[in-house]
């Protein structure tokens, strides 16, 4: 916590001065460049005491490749905030790598930013418990996704996996899904039965337009009944 | 590996695939052609006959034989086929079909006589086939059906000069590694689809003896396909030349583990009700098989390769890891006990207990020996309703079961112990006896988990990738007097649970009748 004290030119750039220690005790303060804004949150109420000293970690911006990705200010603002957009179900340690250890990048006038879908996806089980989330992972093994109430709802829920889909899509039936099934996996073929019975039941077709999708991808696309 | 690394991976297999085709070849055996004939005929002949057990004594290696050549380059008198103790047995079995099935006893006795002939000569077809196709400049995989031949399968590639082909599973086969060729014995129909609907080589030989059929179906896995969805190269151009008549594939013949589990359960003798527990059977990669107890809060030892080679941590989790039993699918490595250590968990917490381990030990077993002999007498439906008469709030017969067996250590609940004890007459040494139990379960938490961080940290040394072309690995574990544990990769399991005496449970055994000697 800190009280905005007013702005100051510090090497060529502007910042706005937030001081989080009491003057009396060193009045120790940042300096928030205007891009990184965003990382200061203004208090509902006030006005606050300073502490003499201040504990806890400072809030962790976006990264450079997730500001790429979400280009616009309003996207980047409406990130700060945990939204639970998306939980992923499947084999924990497998996601982890494809998360969290695996490179992407992305080219924005001209100039390429590195990062992993780690930055873009915000999983909560991988990132600090004071940190804004966007999804969340919920383990194959686990017993079961009834901890997902109508308040704590995410906007659609990812199966990575047949094993995954399997054991836990009849706890899904009023969330928006994505199966992603793999040819090599034993109970390929039974998970696409499953989700052939639910495309008969359909409502109605809902049509995806893929403009590169690889070869041997097939792909499946309907409304269902909640 | 690079993270870089890790998504060019994923890339080149799609490249894969939109190349991948499929060549055929086929070799003439017309020996084992006309013996696999008489077989087939035979089999038809007999009917319903064929499934009785004398039968299938006679039916069952013969037919085996003929899979493992089709599907091997392994010669014909090969020493894994121990054919001349094959042969002994086999005149044995028919030298009374004249008298027990004698419209049979000529056609048997000729089909034995073909298969004497062909055996020794050691002809090897396959093999000849296979060295025309290798190209000493690309990386040429050999499927093998079976990992248990793989040894022998080496040595004789060693033997011609084929060093350039390596033998790999179908498991190796879901990876990401794209090979320039790979060549498949028999039938394709006795593999995995994935192999050919998502391939991970560029060329895939086909080698069929020439009465087998080639002939390959990938349906597509959705019902709304359609020409936007794309299924791989080589599933489209055997789509084009499918016809549709169903092909009977005679010569792999699947275990039927409810009938197996149900035979070998109903064969172990059972003194006692409460010695016995709810068992599915997992058939294992190597030919073995286990029981495994199937409760509802049943869990089982597993390796899960893709884990971290540390404990598990809030964010991923272990190699090692204990799943619940509904978990386990065809797969998944299960870790078995298989040295003569005996049970490691009861060696180390008696370690832990120290010099009290004696005295520990016999007061539990004091009052479940008191507890079984009040089964015995009154049964088990008697001996709850009297523990929920003296203040027990979970003594269902399950319950008492548990608390019986000496797997289990003690009721959770003070007042289920307090009404075991009271109904023994040894209420007088309730707080002696649970102050021990309480200390032996803590003593088996930890040696549980020190096991489990030793096992942990021989498995981080192991190289998986050899437990995944294999499906089976050994882990010796000298420190902890637990003789050795093996990792097995679950082949099949039964649907259907069987009563099991607990002594048998977590135990690999092998099934001659269901998997012939080799």
């Amino acid at each position: 916590m800190g009280v905005f004290a007013g702005l100051t030119d510090h090497r060529g750039s502007r910042c706005a001065v937030i001081r989080v220690n009491r003057k009396s005790d060193g009045g120790g303060s940042h300096l928030i460049r205007e891009e990184d804004s965003h990382r200061v949150e203004i208090l509902a109420t006030g006005p606050i005491d300073l502490p003499k000293k201040q504990a806890g970690t400072p809030i962790q911006g976006m990264s450079p490749f997730g500001k790429a990705f979400f280009p616009s200010n309003e996207m980047q603002l409406s990130r700060r905030k945990s939204k639970f957009d998306c939980l992923l179900v499947g084999p924990i340690n497998a996601l982890h790598r494809e998360i969290e250890e695996t490179s992407f990048a992305i080219k924005r006038s001209g100039r390429v930013y590195e990062g992993t879908l780690g930055d873009v996806l915000r999983v909560r089980r991988f990132i600090r418990r004071d940190e804004p989330f966007s999804s969340d992972i919920a383990r194959m093994h686990g017993h079961s996704l009834d901890y997902l109430n109508e308040d704590d709802k995410p906007s659609f829920v990812l199966f990575d996996g047949a094993k995954a889909f399997i054991r836990l899509h009849t706890q899904t039936r009023t969330t928006n899904c994505v199966v992603i099934l793999d040819r090599t996996e034993n109970s390929f073929r039974d998970a696409a039965d499953v989700l052939n019975e639910n495309y008969l039941r359909r409502v109605s077709d809902k049509h995806l337009n893929f403009t590169m999708l690889p070869k041997g991808v097939e792909v499946m696309s309907f409304y269902e009944r909640c | 590996m690079s993270a870089a690394k890790n998504f060019s991976l994923p890339t080149e297999i799609y490249d894969c695939e939109s190349v991948s085709e499929l060549v055929r070849n086929s070799v003439v055996f017309p020996e084992l052609a006309s013996f696999s004939t008489g077989l087939r005929r035979l089999r038809s002949r007999l009917g319903d006959e064929a499934h009785q057990d004398y039968w299938r004594a006679f039916l069952r290696p013969l037919f085996r034989y003929v899979f493992v050549i089709s599907s091997t380059p392994l010669s014909t008198n090969n020493a894994v086929f121990d054919h001349i103790g094959l042969i002994e047995r086999l005149i044995v079995h028919l030298s009374r079909i004249s008298l027990i099935y004698p419209s049979f006893a000529e056609e048997s006795h000729t089909l034995l006589n073909s298969f004497r002939q062909i055996v020794p000569h050691g002809l090897n077809p396959l093999l000849l086939s296979i060295e025309g196709l290798t190209d000493s400049d690309s990386e040429t995989q050999l499927l093998v059906h079976e990992m248990r031949f793989a040894k022998q399968i080496e040595e004789t590639l060693q033997s011609r000069d084929l060093q350039t082909i390596s033998p790999v599973s179908s498991n190796q086969l879901r990876g990401e590694s794209c090979y320039d060729s790979l060549i498949i014995l028999g039938k394709p129909s006795w593999y995995p689809e994935y192999v050919f609907s998502a391939p991970r080589a560029r060329t895939i030989h086909v080698v069929t003896y020439s009465w087998l059929s080639s002939k390959l179906r990938i349906e597509p896995a959705f019902v709304t396909h359609s020409r936007e969805h794309s299924l791989s190269r080589i599933s489209e151009i055997q789509e084009e030349h499918e016809d549709e008549g169903a092909f009977e594939d005679e010569l792999l013949t699947e275990v039927d583990l409810d009938a197996l589990s149900e035979k070998i359960s109903t064969g172990y003798n059972v003194e006692h009700e409460y010695d016995v527990a709810d068992a599915l059977l997992l058939s294992l990669e190597g030919g073995s098989f286990v029981f495994i107890e199937a409760g509802e809060k049943s869990k089982v030892l597993i390796i899960d390769p893709d884990g971290e080679s540390r404990a598990s941590s809030g964010k991923t989790t272990s190699r090692v890891q204990r799943i619940p039993v509904s978990y386990v699918e065809p797969g998944t490595y299960v870790l078995l006990r298989t040295g003569a250590g005996g049970d490691y968990i009861i060696v180390l917490a008696d370690r832990l207990l120290g010099r009290n381990a004696s005295y520990v030990r016999s007061t539990q077993e004091h009052w479940k020996e008191m507890l079984r002999q009040e089964v015995n007498k009154r049964g088990l439906f008697a001996v709850s309703v009297a523990l929920l008469d003296m203040g027990s709030i979970r003594a269902q017969e399950p319950n008492l079961r548990n608390w019986i067996s000496r797997k289990n250590i003690r009721p959770e609940d003070k007042r289920d112990f307090t009404a075991i004890l009271k109904l023994t007459g040894l209420e007088s040494k309730l707080d002696e006896y649970w102050r021990n139990a309480q200390a032996l379960t803590r003593a088996h938490l930890r040696a549980g988990a020190h096991s489990r961080r030793f096992l942990l940290t021989q498995v981080a040394k192991a190289d998986l990738h050899e437990l995944e072309r294999a499906g089976t690995m050994v882990f010796e574990l000298p420190e902890i007097d637990a003789g050795s544990m093996a990792a097995y990769r679950v082949m099949s399991i039964s649907h259907v649970t069987q009563k099991v005496p607990i002594v048998k449970l977590e135990q690999p055994f092998k099934n001659e009748d269901e998997l012939w000697h080799v």
